[in-house]
């Protein structure tokens, strides 16, 4: 053995692979060569150290908060972009959105009703607050708005770059709503989950805080249902929606922790 | 590893990319100790550390979607949280030394509760002076000699969370181990191991 072997035997040491001829070849040659025997006396050395190094350290209760509280801030800047973005595409596409407390008109398509979405978006209320303003202003057509309107007109109130529109929705054959209690952690992620998947599947949703939890009124094509179920079967969920079969599902989650 | 964990950590990487914070802080319970055991090896300072681990847990989270499965998740954490890593050194470089002070914490320095003081005393020693070693080492052999030497990584998964072939990733870990040695060499009467 010659000292220009010794640093990869040394290597193999470390790494716990160094047979027994090799270790016998090192020692002996440590016995004629002080430099190498200086090296192997220092890779036993560090070896120890770095053996004693646990791979895992506990997180201090402080950054355990810190990241997890960084984590939080960074899902609702998220959602509150998200919503912003639905609030104006919504608003685009002519549909009724007001943005106030907590208010929800529900829609029934046997009533021929238009539901409004109410959120307070964060980073936008100016825009969704103009909006409530202007229609609240055109008060005999918002009323007549809330109220249902005459079956079949349609009224379009413009205030501020935001067209808010509706019209009697077209029959359509649906299921009666059905109420599921879902069991949550999180209200908030799991309504912005929730959120998403009814996107996902081409549905609508309207969102009505309540004291400690949501009413998530869901409206899905029923063919997507099955598939909806099975995306949020991993929380636990009281009641059964109908079976598939009507061309329209409509379900109101109550989100509770 | 069970066929369980897998399907449940599939299900919380599913939920964590839709942005469901409380999967993503459930999905990283799993990892966090050993993010924050490589964030101190590499930062050298407990408070750069943590820092270091909510910048990477920020980062993965933003990325989620991004996470296409090719690397098994846990490389893919740990690839994040070493480029986290190392882009702290690199951006601090022209810093002053920071204190290793905070590195004479259970992260470096574990309590031997079995030892007597005078040894937890010698150990304590020697370790700051291999944290103070490790600190000289630059970056890259650094990152290479912690996931192999302190975290037990294979050479294939230093690989691929370096983002580097095996034979570099054999050769820093050479050179890093053949730096540290010299140093011990240079301090006989502080690594003999007839001390401890």
């Amino acid at each position: 053995m010659k000292c220009s072997d010794t640093g990869a035997l040394l290597d193999l040491l470390m790494d716990g692979a160094l047979r027994e001829d090799q270790l016998e070849a090192l020692e002996a040659h440590a016995r004629e060569c002080p430099e190498c025997a200086a090296q192997l006396e220092a890779a036993r050395a560090l070896s120890a150290l770095m053996d004693e190094l646990p791979p895992e350290v506990d997180v201090p209760l402080t950054a355990q908060a810190a990241w997890r509280g960084a984590v939080r801030d960074e899902a609702k800047a998220r959602r509150t972009r998200r919503l912003t973005r639905w609030v104006s595409a919504v608003a685009a596409g002519a549909v009724l959105v007001v943005g106030v407390g907590a208010t929800v008109l529900r829609q029934n398509a046997r009533q021929a009703r238009m539901s409004a979405v109410v959120q307070m978006a964060d980073a936008d209320a100016g825009t969704i607050e103009n909006a409530y303003e202007a229609a609240a202003n055109e008060s005999a057509a918002f009323g007549a708005v809330m109220a249902g309107g005459a079956a079949g007109d349609a009224a379009v109130l413009e205030a501020d770059g935001v067209s808010l529109s509706m019209a009697e929705p077209a029959e359509t054959a649906a299921a009666p709503m059905q109420e599921l209690r879902v069991k949550v952690d999180d209200v908030d992620a799991a309504c912005d989950t929730i959120c998403d998947l009814v996107s996902e599947y081409e549905g609508s949703t309207d969102a009505q805080r309540t004291d400690g939890g949501a009413n998530l009124y869901v409206t899905l094509p029923g063919e997507n249902l099955a598939d909806f179920m099975s995306a949020i079967a991993h929380w636990e969920i009281e009641g059964e929606p109908a079976p598939a079969g009507a061309e329209t599902a409509s379900l109101l989650l109550v989100i509770h922790p | 590893m069970e066929v369980g964990v897998f399907v449940d950590e599939e299900k919380l990487i599913a939920r964590a990319m839709r942005g469901d914070a409380a999967a993503f802080n459930e999905l990283m319970a799993a990892h966090e100790k050993r993010m924050y055991a490589v964030a101190l090896r590499m930062c050298a300072n407990t408070e750069d550390a943590q820092d270091c681990l909510q910048e990477a847990m920020l980062r993965i989270y933003r990325g989620m979607d991004s996470f296409k499965g090719q690397a098994s998740f846990a490389t893919w954490v740990y690839r994040i949280t070493m480029n986290t890593c190392l882009d702290e050194l690199r951006r601090r470089k022209n810093r002053p030394n920071t204190s290793l002070d905070g590195l004479l914490e259970v992260g470096w320095s574990p309590q031997d509760p079995a030892a007597s003081p005078e040894k937890r005393a010698v150990q304590g020693e020697m370790r700051a002076e291999l944290a103070r070693c490790m600190k000289e080492l630059p970056e890259d052999m650094r990152a290479a000699v912690v996931l192999r030497d302190v975290e037990g990584y294979a050479y294939e998964e230093i690989a691929g969370i370096l983002n580097i072939n095996v034979g570099t990733v054999k050769s820093r870990i050479s050179r890093a181990r053949e730096k540290l040695r010299e140093k011990i060499k240079a301090r006989p009467e502080l690594f003999d191991r007839k001390r401890v």
